[in-house]
């Protein structure tokens, strides 16, 4: 993975958090004092269609949103694997929410890391925690993200639900954990 | 202070910190937070000076911008695509009158409705659009942090040269979101040009006559009668003539460009927006020294002169566009005589992400 | 003393005016003249003409003046009054910019209620350009894109207005009537300065150029305008 500009594309249903996702892990960057750019697809079919994250996080600056291929791919939904195909290179790391997606629908050559994220976060959570969720399991992919900035992000960014439901606080604190814990070996 | 911001509020930043005081528009994506968060601002009781209108349509948007000119405020508006074309109307009314006006464009896919996304389609509509012959000023910010300065430095340029100004921007720097240094203009020592009434109160009645071509006002005592209609051939000839003088007479103040490793290039880049930036990139990235890069900050007034002085040395040119030509036909106006090769490479609607310009170069 | 038969706020050097003998945007800028004198506000007023006859009144007064596109008359207005909150800002159009081309800015400006006064000269036809049909033609009327007559609706415009607003002061008056309209004109001003609201005043005005009738037909067309376009406060 390139060291200086990590180029991450998320991509989801609608209502999976993807946006979500996106804004918390550039947000922690910013907090943090690294260069970060992320923008969210959008167009008039965009209600309905696949949404995509595309955050960068580098050390030098960082000017232009989109890149070609992805240093890493979440995929939360099978439509969003045809989607984010093109951006998937032979370096490319995959995160995959197995609750929805076939292993035989992901490229045999690259690194991947199943994640049973839907199920998990029906479950254990609340099916929206699915963000945090996948959120914590992107951490272990980025080691220079420090968590205690992503977890002052998921604070900015949620700030108004914790203040209706403080309870929410913790939950979301713990499915970030429990995201963290479903990688087992990242730099494979 | 840094801020995380989306490139549409960065405007709304711009414009306030350029002492702003009314916008008006119309919704259109990619600009319509810039509406929605001037009406946040607008609405606060605190506020009272800070005005909004969300007009019926761009037309009006943008002659309800002239009339707040008119009155000595500053005053602007956003659009894009379609927004762009209707816009026309009013701002060649800009044009005639050499009226202080301000207008954020962030590009979107065309013709027509085209795309709600991206592109650089709708430089020769700003440039050169309406019935007049291009007296305008355009930035184009290639980052988000010149997006803020150039977003201050519009208005300044609006009110002292009195030219229609633009902000140039696309879709991708409106909904990006990333860092900005919002600076004070306070803290920096830059002085705001203030903004002055064509009519009403108060107002200095011998500026017009300064600054409006001849025939276009009558200034009686504190009176102005004001007008962009003529009878005469010989009187539309002058009008022409004189604020053409008047442009030329600003340009050498305003024209900006960035000239990046172009001293010992073989090939130089033309690019202008996020574009450059995305070259920029990846020059640095990929390590290419024996390419340069020419990126214009006014696409108008050009600069001319730097242009040719660089592109006279090269070896081969590359203009890189998300148009069909728009641009390369700027370049190649204004590289006219020379006999370096250049090559166009056009994607109407679409970027270029820093490694496919990398694997071009290579 | 004002010795001269013209308003005082009227600018003496363009007169006399270049309008056509029997015009009645002479009659309604007279009307017009005579209300800002009576209100003393030429000092506080901005005038806005659009493209037609009405753009003939841009040096008519000794008044702020400005000529905008067609059409686009209104939203210059509201942006002036929006940066010259004192100051009484007024629309002169004609039925050609108010109810065809600009016909969304009169629609939009009445529902927000903007506090600004328009008043549209009603000639039924696009005089500047040589009698073209407006939305105001009436139904047999024979202009030089309806050599056969015209045969369907005339646009009312005070009641489209009053339709939106409720709260508007809208009025319709005669041209000829200088006094009448001079003082529908007034009330529409008051409405501005104390309700800061829209005012809207139509006035119905001969067009002999275009017309093209005898005297005595003229006066009967008159008839059928006020027929079709009944005047009177809304």
């Amino acid at each position: 993975m390139n060291k200086v500009n990590t180029k991450i594309l998320i991509a989801g249903e609608g209502g999976q958090g993807i946006q979500t996702i996106g804004k918390i892990l550039a947000r922690s960057a910013f907090l943090q004092n690294l260069r970060t750019l992320y923008i969210h697809n959008f167009g008039v079919e965009q209600r309905g269609g696949v949404s995509i994250a595309f955050v960068q996080i580098s050390d030098a600056e960082l000017t232009y949103p989109k890149f070609a291929k992805a240093d890493l791919l979440i995929v939360l939904s099978e439509r969003a694997v045809q989607r984010s195909a093109s951006y998937i290179g032979l370096k490319t790391k995959i995160i995959s929410n197995s609750s929805l997606i076939a292993r035989n629908l992901l490229p045999a050559n690259n690194t991947i890391a199943e994640i049973d994220a839907a199920n998990i976060a029906n479950k254990e959570f609340a099916p929206q925690i699915i963000s945090i969720l996948v959120l914590g399991a992107i951490l272990p992919f980025l080691p220079q993200l420090k968590k205690e900035y992503v977890k002052e992000a998921i604070q900015n960014q949620l700030d108004n639900k914790f203040k209706e439901k403080p309870e929410l606080k913790n939950l979301n604190y713990k499915a970030l954990e429990k995201g963290i814990t479903l990688i087992k070996n990242p730099t494979k | 202070m840094k801020e995380f911001l989306i490139g549409n509020q960065i405007i709304v930043k711009a414009a306030l910190s350029a002492g702003a005081e009314m916008m008006f528009g119309y919704p259109i994506t990619p600009t319509t937070e810039i509406m929605s968060e001037w009406a946040k601002v607008s609405g606060k009781k605190e506020n009272d000076k800070i005005k909004f209108l969300q007009a019926e349509d761009e037309m009006a948007a943008g002659f309800g911008m002239i009339g707040a000119v008119l009155g000595g405020k500053k005053a602007f508006t956003a659009t894009s695509g379609p927004g762009t074309i209707l816009m026309q109307d009013p701002l060649a009314m800009a044009e005639a009158m050499r009226l202080p006006t301000v207008s954020f464009i962030m590009q979107r896919g065309g013709p027509s409705t085209g795309t709600v996304i991206y592109s650089q389609q709708e430089l020769v509509l700003i440039c050169h659009g309406g019935n007049g012959e291009g007296m305008r000023i355009v930035y184009a910010p290639a980052t988000l942090q010149e997006l803020y300065d150039l977003g201050i430095k519009a208005f300044n340029a609006a009110w002292q040269f009195r030219f229609p100004t633009f902000i140039l921007g696309d879709g991708y720097l409106s909904k990006m979101q990333g860092e900005a240094e919002i600076w004070d203009p306070q803290d920096k020592g830059l002085e705001l040009t203030p903004a002055t009434a064509y009519l009403g109160d108060p107002k200095n009645p011998d500026l017009i006559g300064k600054l409006q071509p001849a025939g276009s006002f009558i200034v009686k005592n504190n009176w102005v009668n004001l007008r962009n209609c003529f009878n005469l051939e010989e009187e539309i000839f002058q009008v022409n003539n004189e604020i053409k003088k008047a442009f030329d007479a600003v340009a050498k103040k305003i024209t900006e460009h960035e000239a990046y490793q172009c001293e010992t290039a073989e090939k130089i880049i033309f690019a202008y927006g996020i574009v450059a930036a995305a070259v920029k990139q990846a020059l640095q990235e990929g390590e290419i020294k024996n390419v340069g890069l020419f990126r214009p900050i006014t696409l108008n007034p050009f600069s001319t002169e730097t242009a040719r002085k660089i592109a006279r040395k090269a070896k081969k040119i590359y203009v890189l566009e998300s148009s069909l030509g728009q641009f390369a036909s700027l370049v190649r106006d204004n590289l006219y005589g020379l006999t370096v090769p250049i090559y166009e490479h056009g994607k109407p609607g679409m970027g270029f992400a820093p490694a496919e310009i990398e694997k071009m170069l290579k | 003393m004002n010795k001269s038969p013209y308003p005082q706020c009227w600018k003496p050097e363009t007169k006399p005016p270049r309008y056509c003998p029997g015009c009645g945007h002479l009659m309604a800028l007279r009307s017009l003249g005579q209300a800002i004198d009576r209100l003393k506000i030429a000092d506080q007023t901005i005038f806005g003409v659009d493209i037609g006859c009405s753009l003939l009144a841009w040096d008519f007064f000794d008044i702020d003046t400005i000529q905008t596109h067609h059409g686009r008359t209104i939203p210059v207005m509201l942006g002036l009054k929006m940066a010259q909150g004192k100051k009484v800002c007024i629309a002169y159009l004609g039925d050609g910019g108010g109810y065809a081309i600009g016909a969304q800015h009169l629609v939009n400006s009445s529902l927000r209620d903007d506090p600004i006064t328009v008043i549209l000269i009603n000639n039924a036809n696009y005089a500047m350009t040589g009698g073209q049909q407006a939305p105001t033609t009436l139904s047999d009327q024979i202009t030089e894109t309806t050599p056969y007559g015209k045969m369907t609706a005339s646009l009312k415009g005070p009641e489209l207005v009053r339709n939106i607003n409720p709260r508007a002061f809208v009025g319709r008056g005669l041209a000829i009537q200088i006094e009448k309209t001079e003082n529908l004109i007034q009330r529409a001003i008051q409405h501005q300065q104390e309700k800061n609201g829209f005012s809207f005043v139509e006035i119905l005005a001969p067009c002999p150029t275009n017309w093209r009738l005898p005297p005595l037909e003229m006066k009967n067309f008159m008839q059928k305008m006020q027929d079709n376009f009944p005047i009177g406060d809304f």
